[in-house]
């Protein structure tokens, strides 16, 4: 299988830089999106962009198929291995009759114990602003009106939401180290090889 | 094994995978390729950054043909040149 290039919002991401920057571009221009939407919540129109946050999470990997895993996205080698579009068949075996089919997924176990890490840390850092949000925000919406707590509810639950989606795919994107370069490898930039080839 | 990257020193298992991939002109992609993980994997096991599951263990080693303490190892491995035709010391000095 030839190596693939690896791309986020069509930036390439191979090196821990360009994944770092795609994270700080990402949480900037969400954090500039949060203040553009309070600062002109006023008008309905605007409350209709709430769910585009929604779309801005799923396109950081929280929606999509591959989940927050996008990083180690190869989906079409599953689509080599004969399964419909990348749908890794042994993940929807619990839903078809049949014996349980063996994974194909496209992740190794390297790949499945780093998103299993992200998301437990991720979980670990959101449990206690959720928490506090949480009695924070009942003490405050016990006294609301009913109109007054659907949007408030609407605000703040659609960017918390966005958040932990997107989290685990940053924290991969932040804690994944280089590799590096491959003297044996034939790919463009590396060393030629120089040793003959011996099929084991 | 198996315990992702987080390899502290005394959980750090030390491996040939770099040189018997290198013995045989195979680059990561190769290896990774005939393991059925991906080529990342590779280079992380190399630099121990990384422990395989006992089945990958297993693995790599059946596919170089080699014992699988003759690829994984507790303690850092001698050279193999040193091990083959040495006796562990600096040439010229006696026994």
């Amino acid at each position: 299988m030839k190596q693939q290039r690896r791309f986020l919002f069509f930036i390439p991401i191979e090196t821990r830089h360009s994944r770092r920057a795609v994270v700080i571009g990402y949480y900037l221009v969400f954090v500039a999106y949060g203040v553009f939407l309070v600062w002109f919540r006023g008008p309905a129109k605007y409350d209709r962009l709430l769910p585009l946050t929604f779309y801005w999470a799923a396109l950081f990997g929280g929606l999509s198929i591959d989940g927050p895993v996008r990083v180690f996205s190869q989906w079409q080698r599953n689509i080599k291995n004969g399964s419909a579009y990348g749908i890794d068949p042994g993940r929807l075996h619990r839903f078809a009759p049949g014996p349980p089919r063996p994974s194909q997924s496209a992740y190794d176990e390297r790949d499945i114990a780093a998103r299993d890490r992200a998301h437990y840390l991720a979980y670990s850092i959101l449990r206690w602003p959720a928490i506090v949000a949480a009695l924070f925000g009942g003490v405050f919406l016990f006294d609301a009106k009913p109109e007054q707590l659907a949007h408030v509810l609407l605000i703040a639950s659609v960017p918390v939401a966005a958040l932990f989606f997107s989290l685990p795919q940053a924290i991969l994107l932040w804690t994944e180290p280089d590799l590096d370069p491959d003297p044996l490898s034939s790919e463009p930039g590396h060393a030629a090889k120089n040793v003959s080839r011996v099929v084991p | 094994m198996g315990n992702g990257d987080s390899t502290s020193d005394g959980d750090k298992l030390h491996n040939r995978i770099a040189v018997l991939r290198a013995e045989r002109g195979l680059s990561r992609q190769d290896l990774a390729d005939a393991l059925d993980v991906n080529y990342q994997t590779i280079g992380f096991l190399e630099r121990g950054d990384y422990n395989p599951s006992l089945a990958l263990a297993f693995h790599i080693a059946g596919y170089f043909n080699l014992p699988i303490e003759a690829v994984f190892s507790r303690e850092p491995f001698r050279p193999l040149s040193e091990q083959v035709y040495g006796n562990g010391r600096p040439a010229g000095e006696k026994p």
